[in-house]
């Protein structure tokens, strides 16, 4: 197979928060393939962002660092790129929208000008009609209105589209969303899913979905990452995740699902806190609150090994012995 | 926003009323009278003389009526006459604002235009020791007295190297020069005091543009301005700057005051023909007159200088210009 269009290879985020650090990605690895849709799962707090936010170096570069790991774009050593490769990567060929539309946008320029603006410093030029033409391509109501509004003068749902507008302008084969849907409503959040499901198709881009609702993931993805305290614990086909989800962590989330969709926001979906990233427990991250713990998980920390055609770290499956622990 | 404006204009002039109370109370208040200095410094100036003087100003009325007389003056923008010589206040107001505002907008550009980068630079370079060195330079001019540095840029430039006149606004020879050395002699005579009220005041907005700046770019805006690939310079210089500067418009109309009111002893020991020293010499010699007139034009200045102010930040900032629309 042709190498993957992304691969992340054992990528760790360190925060410095007053003294501390806080250990916010740790050794994490992803392949995602031209054209791909990868949701990224996991509940608030577990590094879905910073991981994110890596793959573009849009991480705060005062007080984050990367201690180890390498990210491939089309083989290219992202983390390597200088800063002029890196610009022309940014909003090129990786594109991608935010979770707070709100203030995604600057507020003293016009839609418009910040659209144009993304044509123009990768090549494009500024095109007014080809403007207005790609806020059509996102269904916004009258073009011209938008184009010469604030953003304080649209809703927070033509915001986000906006920023679908944003992000597709120069027609990227990577598009990271960073739960775009999570400050809009219910019935706005499945308009501007599908509408990135439309556009994925019609672009042939490659989709880098991060949430912490399942549900949203389980139709619209090709593969599942879980994410649990900066870790991926289980990795695999959607399809084969949602069934039978293999790490306790996955069970659990797939099980608060219901629940999830009546209560708004970020409470806790699972008995117990996720731990604090600065001091993670020793043994598996999630042994205090796992249904499941037994004798090895405070003790010895699992591996992301194969299983079944995916992969778990979680010693129900490999036995610290047999995984080299 | 234009009925808004309207109603703050009108605010305006019960402020402006009650400034010159003020000011004429305290005027009052002070020992001394205007015939003192006809009078005292003259021995031969008799007691009757001395009489004739107050009855023909109207000294001998209690003060609220004089204050009404002056008001009522004041409302057909007749300003009276001096004690001293005898001419309109209004004319020797009008040879002299031009020389103050001269010296006040040539160092408020000044001030921009250094400040500005030194700010920018700051903030991009932060904590870093160009940061430290520019905030060890702008403190060392908030910090020393501007009568000192005054003095001793005086007795430097003036006096030991001799480049510069340390006095005064025009040479003697002004009239016979053509129009370019005119130019020159303006300048070589502005250079000092322009320098150090510049120097003196970098400070506030320097770190304004730093702090300001810093806050900004922690902004999500800014972060989908990079994430779009717009080279760093067009980040700080277009996304960042414009909101950063909004609150700086503001500052303009306050430091509008100080410049103004600064300009009392500044101008007096720089020897300048400014309204600062019309107004010095006039509280010394207890022109009434000229006290009130100056005064009066100095606390407009300032009003209008304010409300100028808020209608550029209206102006600028499209959250407020478009409000309600
Ligand atoms: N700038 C920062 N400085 C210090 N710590 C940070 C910073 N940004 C994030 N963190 C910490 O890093 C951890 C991971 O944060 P991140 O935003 O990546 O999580 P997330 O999974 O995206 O959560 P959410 O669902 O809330 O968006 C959290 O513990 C967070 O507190
Ligand atoms: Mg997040």
């Amino acid at each position: 197979m042709a190498d993957p269009l992304l691969k992340i290879e054992n990528l760790s985020v360190d925060y410095r928060r007053h003294g501390k650090r806080v250990h916010a990605v740790r050794d994490v690895s992803l392949e995602l393939n031209e054209g791909e849709t990868l949701g990224v799962v996991g509940e608030s707090g577990c590094g879905k962002s910073t991981l994110a936010m890596a793959v573009l170096r849009l991480l705060p570069d005062r007080d984050s660092r990367i201690p180890g790991g390498k990210i491939f774009f089309r083989s290219q050593d992202l983390l390597a790129l200088d800063a002029e490769p890196l610009r022309r990567i940014r909003g090129g060929q990786i594109a991608v929208i935010f979770q707070d539309p709100f203030s995604a946008l600057n507020p003293v320029l016009t839609v418009g000008d910040q659209l144009e603006e993304s044509m123009e410093v990768h090549g494009g030029g500024r095109d007014r009609a080809k403007t207005l033409s790609l806020l059509e391509r996102v269904r916004l109501p009258d073009p011209e209105r938008i184009y010469r509004a604030y953003p304080h003068q649209i809703s927070g749902g033509q915001r986000q589209r906006a920023c679908l507008a944003l992000a597709i302008a120069n027609r990227p084969a990577l598009l990271i969303a960073d739960e775009p849907t999570t400050a809009l409503d219910v019935t706005l959040q499945k308009e501007i899913l599908d509408l990135l499901d439309g556009l994925r198709r019609d672009l042939k881009m490659a989709i880098l979905f991060i949430t912490h609702n399942m549900g949203l993931v389980s139709q619209r993805t090709d593969r599942l990452a879980v994410m649990y305290a900066g870790e991926i614990v289980e990795r695999g086909k959607t399809a084969d995740v949602m069934s039978a989800p293999l790490h306790p962590y996955t069970a659990a989330l797939l099980r608060s699902l219901p629940r999830l969709h009546k209560s708004a926001g970020k409470l806790p979906i699972i008995p117990g806190q996720p731990p604090d990233l600065s001091a993670v427990p020793g043994g598996c991250p999630f042994h205090p609150r796992c249904p499941r713990v037994f004798d090895p998980c405070a003790e010895h920390i699992p591996a992301l090994l194969p299983h079944e055609g995916r992969s778990v770290s979680c010693h129900l499956y490999h036995s610290p012995v047999a995984a080299g622990r | 926003m234009p009925a808004y404006f309207a109603k703050r204009l009108l605010f305006l002039v019960p402020l402006l009323v009650g400034i010159t109370l003020v000011t004429f109370g305290v005027m009052q208040l002070a020992p001394g009278k205007p015939t003192d200095m006809v009078t005292d410094m003259n021995v031969k100036a008799s007691a009757e003389a001395k009489e004739r003087l107050i009855k023909l100003y109207g000294l001998d009325k209690p003060w609220h009526v004089q204050y009404w007389d002056w008001l009522k003056r004041f409302a057909r923008l007749d300003f009276g006459r001096s004690f001293r010589d005898d001419r309109p206040v209004l004319r020797k107001i009008g040879e002299r604002l031009p020389a103050t505002l001269l010296l006040n907008v040539s160092s408020l550009l000044l001030i921009f235009l250094i400040a500005l980068p030194i700010g920018i630079l700051s903030a991009v370079k932060q904590d870093s020791l160009w940061d430290k060195s520019l905030t060890v330079f702008v403190f060392i001019g908030f910090s020393v007295p501007t009568i000192w540095l005054a003095l001793l840029a005086m007795i430097t430039f003036g006096l030991k190297l001799g480049w510069l006149p340390i006095s005064g606004l025009r040479s003697l020879t002004y009239d016979e020069m053509s129009l370019g050395a005119q130019c020159l002699d303006l300048a070589r005579h502005l250079a000092l005091p322009v320098l150090v009220s510049a120097f003196t005041g970098l400070a506030g907005l320097s770190r304004y543009v730093r702090n300001g700046l810093l806050e900004v770019i922690r902004q999500d805006y800014i972060r989908t301005a990079r994430a779009k690939g717009l080279p760093e310079n067009r980040v700080i210089l277009k996304h960042a700057l414009r909101n950063t500067l909004i609150p700086v418009v503001t500052l303009v109309g306050l430091l509008l005051p100080d410049l103004i009111g600064g300009s009392f002893i500044f101008e007096t020991i720089f020897a300048y023909p400014g309204m600062g020293r019309l107004g010095f010499d006039a509280i010394m010699a207890r022109d009434y007159p000229v006290i009130m007139g100056v005064g009066t034009i100095a606390a407009l200045l300032t009003l209008v200088g304010n409300f100028l102010a808020d209608v550029a930040y209206a102006y600028v900032d499209p959250r407020i210009r478009y409000q309600g629309k």
